[in-house]
């Protein structure tokens, strides 16, 4: 069931008994306000426990927008019937975060929510501006390879792409300069990233690029609008992944393709010091996953994208090794990694000093693994992409 | 007539721009208000570090600010916007007429803004089921004071009923 004004439509969705305020929510005059109103007491009247009223991608509202939902907070209030109703904010819409509170004040049964506060469990870690450096390394060793991929995977000139998760942004902005799409647009919900991403913009002096914060859940993106939806490295740190993929196949046209690439610490071989490199990513990935982060979702992605229903799926691995990468660059990107998982993560899960010297020894191993002449290891990336299907 | 604490313009100002544009076009095509609040909120943003955040914070502002004002100035008045940047706030100001029938409820209102806005007049402004007897954008004003912590200033000059109404934003809001 769903309502549409000149620039918002709400919709429900009866599964998670929700109520979706998309666009541009600004009223005007009794006639409007009294249409929405009765869209959702209509709605309410059809609904028993929790009904949920998710904001999540509504761009802005007005005082009489607000002035309505709060008439309907009064109504639900008068009716009792409810046992609870959930407002749903976005972190990144400043009007959400600001207004929306006003609601609790009016009926103990209001519970606000941000949902993207928190909303993968090393959010901290991944948005702070100290893992900048880290994927920084990581795209200096991919994207020589990488860049290869993308064309492998229907990446082509012209083509207008979105970076989901983009992170700092070099990789969009390396896709713009060398690549040819004629505009890409980069998504990260990191404040720190973002900034970064522009200032790396004007470095790189690419003008078809734009860059903006947002909720990979919940993207302020259109319907159909891209070519090439990418996600690189991200699924793996969300707990709820299709809830990404479900937003990369709204946004991609029918046709284009859905391109997303995942860790697989299984992967990771090394000779010399091989049991101590082994046993240290195996660590590596169970500590990631006592915060919520898959180092195997990798092989998964085959899987995702089938039950998504693409077509034409491919699957490359993208190995990154100490004969095809310079060695400096390969320990660059191991000392991040070293740092970030014997600090980082080691103080977020508050692992013990003798834990704490463990891990930071099989860091080492695999470092003095790339800097001898004759060592030899392996970093592999699974890359998947499938195509939405044309009828779609 | 001044109402609240009205700071000079700097002239060394980050920036600073002016709009002047008929009343009558914001009056006739309401959806204008949306149009240039989000103009402004766009151009304005570019320079804070946090610019989505500061963009949704500024179109809102403006916005609700914009509404007020279309159903306070007679429809051949000019409104005139002007935006600029202090050390520690964002100032955003509206100058235009006033109706004759709206000047001393408008002025007493902002003068209530201008001192402390009381927490139950906000929710009564936000839960009123009635539409206040002289019209105009009551509960979108109250917003900006208590949800954004806007600071509101005013000077009216009795003889031409023009006034200037000032918004004033803390960075820090714009910033969070």
């Amino acid at each position: 069931m769903k309502y549409s004004g000149q620039t918002y439509a709400l919709s429900y969705d009866p599964l998670d008994q929700q109520i979706n305020f998309n666009g541009i929510f600004r009223l005007a005059g009794d006639e409007e306000v009294a249409n929405v109103f009765a869209y959702l007491t209509t709605i309410h009247d059809a609904v028993q426990g929790t009904l949920r009223l998710s904001f999540r991608r509504l761009r802005y509202i007005n005082a009489e927008g607000m002035r309505t939902l709060s008439l309907f907070v009064a109504f639900a209030r008068g009716r009792n019937s409810l046992q609870l109703l959930k407002v749903v904010a976005s972190g990144v819409l400043a009007w959400s975060v600001k207004l929306l509170p006003n609601l609790s004040n009016l009926w103990e049964r209001v519970e606000f929510s941000i949902y993207d506060q928190n909303f993968y469990e090393s959010q901290q870690l991944i948005e702070d501006t100290a893992f900048i450096p880290l994927l920084r390394n990581q795209t200096r060793v991919l994207w020589p390879q990488e860049r290869l991929l993308f064309q492998h995977h229907g990446l082509k000139r012209g083509m207008r792409v979105a970076d989901i998760c983009c992170g700092c942004g070099d990789v969009p902005l390396l896709l713009a300069r060398e690549l040819n799409p004629s505009f890409v647009v980069g998504v990260d919900h990191s404040e720190a990233a973002i900034s970064y991403a522009r200032t790396l913009q004007a470095e790189f002096g690419v003008h078809n690029t734009e860059f903006q914060r947002g909720d990979a859940t919940a993207l302020m993106l259109d319907d159909h609008s891209f070519d090439f939806v990418s996600c690189r490295l991200s699924l793996q740190i969300f707990s709820r992944p299709e809830q990404i993929l479900r937003e990369l196949l709204r946004i991609t046209r029918p046709g284009g393709r859905i391109y997303v690439t995942g860790e697989d610490y299984d992967l990771i071989v090394a000779h010399p010091e091989a049991a101590a490199v082994r046993h240290t990513y195996e660590r590596t990935a169970a500590l990631a996953a006592d915060l919520g982060i898959d180092l195997r979702n990798g092989r998964k992605l085959y899987g995702m994208l089938n039950d998504a229903r693409l077509e034409n799926i491919r699957v490359d691995q993208l190995v990154v090794d100490t004969s095809n990468t310079p060695r400096d660059d390969f320990a660059a990107m191991i000392e991040q990694w070293r740092n970030f998982a014997a600090f980082s993560v080691g103080k977020s899960l508050n692992l013990n000093d003798e834990e704490h010297e463990q891990l930071l020894a099989g860091y080492d191993a695999h470092l003095r693994t790339i800097q001898r002449p004759n060592g030899y290891t392996t970093w592999t990336t699974l890359v998947c992409s499938g195509q939405k299907p044309p009828s779609t | 007539m001044e109402i609240g604490i009205f700071a000079e313009a700097d002239m060394a100002s980050a920036f600073s721009f002016g709009i002047a544009l008929p009343s009558l076009d914001l009056q006739r095509q309401w959806g204008r208000c949306n149009l240039l609040a989000n103009y402004v909120a766009e151009y304005v943003a570019y320079q804070f570090p946090q610019r989505e955040w500061a963009e949704n914070l500024i179109s809102t502002v403006t916005n609700e600010f914009l509404e007020a004002i279309a159903l306070l100035a007679p429809p051949q008045s000019e409104l005139f916007i002007r935006c600029f940047q202090l050390p520690t706030t964002l100032e955003l100001e509206l100058e235009h007429s006033l109706r004759p029938d709206l000047v001393t409820v408008y002025t007493s209102f902002l003068a209530e803004l201008a001192g402390s806005l009381d927490e139950a007049d906000y929710f009564a402004l936000l839960t009123s089921t009635d539409r206040p007897a002289v019209a105009f954008n009551q509960f979108g004003l109250a917003m900006l004071v208590h949800d954004f912590s806007a600071r509101i200033a005013a000077r009216l000059d009795p003889q031409t009923r023009r006034i200037c109404v000032r918004v004033s934003l803390p960075t820090g809001e714009i910033a969070a």
